[in-house]
């Protein structure tokens, strides 16, 4: 999967083990690494060390949006205060969806950033 | 729950939602009959129309305790039954199938596939069904596609297949159906919107660039996988799929419709399109674009390949757009489409599922009001009414096309025949009493645009009188008879005056009878059809009994007279005046024959019952004495042990009827019940032992303040018991829940009553009131709240009662829509161009719209006379926002009605450009309103109540104390109090409470020394409060707009602080604590309820009984939170609801106690709601159940029938 969530988490916070790391340590930190990853890719939403604001309230956003497409009560209140049919309301909050909070931010330099350290987890 | 918390309260449901968000039709019962399946809030109700009358039926309702979110039926190949699919916010799916013998929903299965709760990427939000019952898919918002495949084992049992996965990262979807493909592979489409590309794009470009795509999915059966097999662009406004007909019945494929665009799209077929034709008229306008909000297709019997669609625009409108194919050489039609055509149906609510039964009836499940049932007159085949075809259009939505037009007209194919009321969306809604009965009335604001309505509701059956005739004067009581057993229906009818009898004959005319054998110069004691042949009358002064003309008579003893008799087919007991019981029996050759022995009772003998012979006996073995002692006693008639004492009652007054009768328990079986009324107006029914005659399992209900009096009567085949009292009750077991209901009927008081039965009248009622003898039946047991309506003119947004008067002001407003003054404009216009203009009616049109427009009004309805009696339009593009009555110290106290209004709003992002207070004086009682002058305000100002002869406004983040001046209100105080912006305001004394629309409550303190307004508790968590009421001074109730139901209180420390003489220095210098007030306030309830709430309040709803919380929802629903008195009430129901949850788990396979704690855990609420399932369950449960509380499960039913029976 390529896209904001497989960016690879920060360094690990204790330095005392810093270079001394046995192989069954690593494979641990891999696992937990591959869960986490798994995780994320099957709950969208799920934060990791690097989520951006603009992630987040992205995901706010599509979240709130699908909770009231999906809670009937709360799409016919807003239907009604807009003189909207239901339907009409449905539709336009699902077209929310795409981009609630507007663009991303550049990424300039970022790139540069990101590909050494995918390189070293591989 | 919490252990902890102090305060419980009982949540009943007193009215379900009426909101219908998927309808669904389908052979449910097996038999070729169509019902339909609404599903509406958390409830799955099954509705059997019928054809011949023209009406819906209510079969079933059941409560599983779970957002539905979609329904499907599917049927398997060979079947005749449809079985139902439930996607809900359980995170499972779950196959349900209905059984028709024992009227209940059956999970046949329930397979887990995610999270619960209504999520963003746990699918249940979408849902359809192959319609040759092979598979379904269920899908959520975003990503996840799950397909299950349907089969049927060895044991023809139904089987659902381990999950297939479809998913796509990234991929929104808009809407969903199963393609019919005949018997190849189940196909699904999707219409879906991919936002992975925009997410990556800094520029915003691709966010502008995302297409909507349909996309099919194929689920190959022999490889058992899915595949995303094809998928196109189509117009970037589509938003809803039909399914076209396929396989013998037609091409296949969708119609994909959009805004003014409804398209055919397959993946072997041309794309064919025409435009959604928009209204033409003086006042519409004529650039906008409609798009198309619901629909239905509908294959024609007998013909193969003939099927047309109704779909419905958001103005109502319907369309009817139907497929021509391609001939060949011959003229057969081959299997491509040549073209599309639309043209104007009929114009009916908009609605949210419409469904064609076979019958030729439309039953339109509208978004707001009521809902309709039409019968088709035609199918608008063959009328001059315009159509469209896509020949003219290019397929490209984008490409340059002329919009084209129809002119609305009144239904020509279309007939209403059945309305079916709904309360949806209520809106605001007050308990008060205007009609002067025993119990209180709900008044409520319901509807929108042109269809909304002010309703009343009132506790009671619907009566429906068949004579009502006067009388030389008053009589004391009335009987029918038979005259002999083998009569089918009455043929007298007995009246007894105080000091005559007349005999009157039931027929064609209803005439005097002369030779009827009864003595007409007395009054009469009870009249009896008796053995083969005979009547019987018992007066004062002795018995009649009257064979063939024969007359037998028994004197009275001497010094003594008859004052109480009850009489059945061959029995007959009559009480002396001395107290002695003389009891009689028919004797094998037809001659009445007295038991030897009279019994002598304590005291004298009020009220006597024998009850009914039971089919195969020959006599009622019990008989029961009622005596001014305050006993009632059940005396044997069984031979050996005539006239012995079984048992004894004691009870808390005279009682002063007695009725012997069984009738229908929970469990479906009959049972022996006595029935008592007492003088003191309060009902009984205790279980009479079949064996013992002991009374057990008392149940009561204080029904007014007269003597009751009960008689036996027959409703719908059911006996049931007709209580007289200030009004008069009926006694019956509901259909729905099993339950004994106790309900008034809507209907003059009644001095006595009697069944009735004539060739008319099947099973009437017959009852004297004042000087009239009056005939009447009850046609509906179901329903026991009566509505009443009025209409209003605009979607009203707030109710507020006149402070004396029996009168109700709503405010209503309509965004969007053209003003009627701009509306009269736009007609003279263009009468000027055109001559005379038909005026549409608005109720079955709408109003016309125009973008940032408002019409808003303020009405003055009257609920006794059922009428608007003013209506005050606002001008200028006002709109009415919040409204109270005030009273102003200032003028002496004199009440004004106070409007706040907001001129040219715009709701999101919010916008206005002034905001202003309105105040107008009552005239003539309040019955006609005075404007007085309007003052500039910050903002539309949300939140108005009284304040201490002053008024208090809720303005944005600020509250304001306002004092009337002349010529505009006067500022004296104010304050910043609320986070975001005030919704709600609650005052008691000094104390002022505030909602606010995203921060939850502040509690705030005016020191009138200083002048000064200051917060000193708030909330600890976001409430989005929709609405608030105070429990007590330092306790407030609520709802929010997620659906939950809370009480918060002040700890007491805090609130009397607060209110000290000296506090306001250090409540101003007190530190903010984490960002909000110096305080927080302590939860002390919370409980999901599902519904939208739009209104509570505090108020008690029967009379004498507890002061409950009243809420509404926006759906429709009206429920009450009943305080718990006693800790081991709560212990029972708190353990009982575990039992419930466990012995009767939801039927969606949702947690019931995650879903009433959907979003903060429920705290102190027991579910009534649950609990009351508990008479639906089978025997053998709820023995265990009540073996649990050591109790009887009679017990345990008295004991959930009283938490409602008191309160409700």
């Amino acid at each position: 999967m390529v896209g904001i969530f497989s960016r690879s988490p920060r360094p690990p916070c204790s330095t005392f083990n810093e270079g001394h790391e046995t192989n069954d340590q690593q494979a641990d930190k891999l696992r937990t690494q591959q869960e986490l990853e798994r995780l994320q890719a099957k709950y969208i939403g799920t934060g990791h060390p690097d989520t951006t604001s603009w992630e987040w309230k992205t995901n706010v956003h599509r979240d709130t949006f699908s909770h009231i497409v999906g809670h009937p009560p709360m799409l016919a209140y807003i239907a009604l205060a807009n003189n909207e049919p239901i339907a009409k309301v449905r539709a336009d909050l699902i077209r929310k969806m795409i981009q609630p909070v507007g663009p991303p931010p550049p990424r300039e330099g970022e790139e540069s950033n990101i590909v050494p350290q995918l390189q070293k987890d591989a | 729950m919490a252990a902890t918390s102090n305060m419980f309260l009982y949540s009943l449901t007193v009215q379900p939602p009426s909101t219908i968000t998927q309808a669904l039709l389908g052979q449910f019962a097996g038999t070729r009959e169509q019902q339909i399946i609404t599903a509406s809030g958390s409830r799955l109700t099954l509705l059997q129309p019928d054809p011949r009358h023209g009406k819906v039926h209510t079969l079933l309702a059941h409560d599983i305790f779970g957002i539905i979110r979609a329904i499907s039926s599917f049927r398997l190949a060979g079947s005749n039954k449809d079985y139902i699919i439930l996607a809900t916010d359980s995170g499972r799916i779950a196959i349900i199938e209905y059984m028709p013998k024992t009227n209940r929903f059956v999970r046949i299965h329930l397979e887990t596939f995610g999270k619960s709760g209504s999520r963003r990427v746990v699918p249940g939000q979408f849902l359809a069904a192959d319609p040759r019952g092979r598979a379904c898919l269920i899908a959520s918002l975003e990503k996840n596609k799950l397909v299950y495949v349907l089969n049927r084992n060895a044991q023809a049992e139904l089987t659902i297949s381990s999950p297939l996965e479809a998913h796509k990262p990234g991929v929104l979807v808009l809407s969903l159906v199963a393609l019919d493909v005949g018997y190849a592979n189940p196909v699904f489409a999707a219409l879906e919107l991919d936002y992975s590309e925009a997410d990556q794009d800094p520029s915003g470009e691709a966010a502008k660039e995302v297409e909507t795509q349909l996309v099919y999915y194929e689920l190959d059966l022999g490889l058992n996988h899915v595949v995303r097999k094809w998928s196109d662009v189509v117009d970037s406004t589509s938003s809803i799929l039909f399914q076209v007909p396929g396989g013998q019945d037609g091409p296949s494929g969708v119609l994909v419709c959009g805004e003014e665009n409804v398209t055919y799209r397959h993946s072997n077929q041309e794309a064919f399109r025409v435009p959604i034709p928009r209204r033409s008229g003086p006042t519409e306008d004529p650039q906008r674009k409609r798009m198309i909000v619901s629909g239905v297709m509908h294959k024609l019997k007998g013909s193969a390949g003939a099927f047309f669609f109704l779909v419905q625009s958001d103005d109502g409108d319907l369309f009817k757009v139907t497929l021509d194919m391609l001939e060949d050489s011959e003229g057969n039609p081959t299997g491509e489409v040549q073209r599309l055509k639309i043209k104007y149906f009929d114009t009916i609510p908009v609605a949210t599922s419409l469904c064609i039964l076979k019958s030729g009836f439309l039953f339109a499940a509208t978004e707001y009001g009521n809902h309709h049932f039409y019968q088709f007159e035609k199918l608008g085949d063959d009328d001059d009414e315009l159509e469209f075809s896509s020949d003219e259009f290019p397929t490209d939505s984008k490409a340059a096309y002329k919009p084209v037009y129809f002119y609305p007209r009144s239904m020509e194919n279309l007939e209403l025949v059945e309305s079916m009321d709904a309360m949806n969306p209520l809106i605001d809604c007050k308990v008060a009493n205007l009609t002067g009965d025993d119990a209180p009335q709900i008044y409520s604001i319901c509807g929108n645009g042109a269809r909304s309505t002010f309703r009343s509701l009132k506790h009671g059956l619907e009566v429906s009188e068949i004579v009502a005739s006067e009388l030389p004067s008053t009589p004391s009581g009335v009987w029918t008879t038979k005259l002999a057993r083998d009569d089918e229906f009455d043929v007298y009818l007995v009246l007894s005056f105080t000091n005559a009898t007349l005999v009157l004959s039931i027929g064609e005319t209803v005439e005097e009878v002369s030779d009827s054998g009864f003595l007409t110069t007395v009054p009469t004691l009870a009249a009896q059809q008796l053995g083969e042949i005979g009547l019987i009358q018992v007066h004062p002064k002795g018995i009649r009994h009257i064979v063939q003309g024969r007359v037998n008579e028994w004197p009275a003893p001497q010094h003594r007279s008859i004052v109480a008799a009850a009489t059945n087919e061959s029995q007959v007991v009559i009480a002396l005046s001395s107290g002695e019981i003389v009891y009689f029996e028919l004797d094998s050759d037809g001659s009445l024959a007295e038991f030897d022995e009279k019994k002598e009772m304590s005291g004298t003998v009020t009220c006597l019952s024998l009850g009914k012979v039971r089919e195969g006996h020959k006599r009622s073995s019990f008989l029961a004495v009622g005596c001014d002692d305050c006993t009632v006693r059940i005396l044997s008639l069984n031979p050996e042990t005539t006239l012995d004492m079984m048992s004894i009652q004691a009870l808390t007054a005279a009682p002063s009827s007695l009725c012997i009768m069984s009738m229908e328990d929970s469990s479906g079986a009959t049972t022996l019940y006595l029935h008592i009324g007492l003088h003191s107006g309060v009902y009984l029914r205790t279980v009479l032992e079949e064996t013992t005659g002991e009374l057990t399992d008392t149940r009561q209900k204080f029904l007014g303040p007269k003597p009751t009096r009960l008689f036996q009567v027959s409703v719908k085949g059911q006996p049931c018991i007709l209580a007289l009292n200030s009004k008069p009750w009926l006694g019956y077991t509901d259909n729905l829940t099993k339950a004994f209901t106790m309900t008034p009927l809507s209907y003059n008081d009644l001095e006595y009553g009697w069944s009735f039965s004539s060739e008319q009248c099947l099973e009437g009622m017959v009852g004297v009131h004042a000087n009239y003898l009056r005939i009447f039946t009850i046609a509906k047991l179901g329903d026991n709240l009566i509505q009443k309506s009025i209409p209003l003119t605009y979607t009203p947004k707030r109710l507020v009662k006149h402070p004396e008067q029996p009168y109700f002001y709503t405010i209503e407003a309509d965004n969007n829509t053209i003003p009627p003054e701009l509306r009269a404009q736009l007609l003279e216009q263009s009468g000027s161009v055109n001559g005379d203009v038909k005026l549409l009616p608005p109720k079955d049109f709408g109003y016309p719209r125009a973008k940032g427009r408002w019409s808003s009004c303020i009405s003055i309805v009257d609920p006794i006379g059922e009428s608007v009696l003013q209506t005050i339009h606002l001008v200028d593009n006002e709109a009415a926002v919040s409204a109270a009555v005030v009273s102003f110290a200032s003028q002496e106290g004199e009440s004004f009605l106070v409007v706040g209004t907001g001129k040219d709003m715009v709701l999101n992002p919010r916008q206005f450009t002034a905001g202003y207070i309105h105040v107008y004086r009552f005239h003539e009682d309040g019955r006609d309103l005075e404007f007085i002058h309007k003052t500039k305000v910050e903002e539309p100002p949300m939140a108005l109540i009284p304040f201490q002869g002053r008024l208090l406004a809720g303005i944005g983040k600020t509250v304001l104390v306002y004092d009337l001046g002349l010529k505009q209100l006067l500022r004296k105080s104010q304050a910043d109090v609320a986070p975001q912006f005030i919704v709600s305001l609650q005052t008691q004394g000094s104390r002022i409470i505030v909602g606010d629309v995203q921060q939850g409550v502040t509690y705030v303190v005016y020191k009138p020394e200083s002048n000064k307004l200051i917060p000193f508790a708030d909330d600890s968590i976001n409430r989005w409060t929709t609405c608030t009421t105070m429990v007590d001074y330092d306790s407030v109730a609520g709802g929010d707009r997620f659906g939950n139901l809370w009480i918060l209180r002040c700890p007491d420390k805090v609130s009397a602080e607060a209110d000290e003489q000296s506090s306001e220095i250090s409540l101003t210098h007190a530190r903010d604590y984490l960002h909000g007030a110096p305080n927080r306030l302590a939860l002390m309830t919370h409980f999901y309820a599902q519904d939208l709430p739009t209104s509570i309040c505090k108020s008690s709803l029967v009379v004498g009984g507890q002061e409950v919380l009243l809420w509404s929802g926006i759906q429709g629903t009206i429920g009450v939170l009943i305080p718990f008195v006693s800790r081991e009430d709560v212990d029972f129901f708190q353990s009982l609801e575990n039992h419930m949850r466990s012995e009767d788990p939801p039927l969606a396979g949702r947690d019931h106690l995650i879903y009433r704690g959907y979003h903060v855990p429920v705290k102190g609420v027991i579910d009534g709601d649950l609990c009351e399932r508990f008479i639906l369950l089978p025997n053998d449960k709820k023995q265990m159940i009540a073996g649990e509380f050591d109790r009887s499960v009679r017990e345990v039913e008295r004991k959930i029938s009283v938490c409602r029976s008191c309160s409700v």
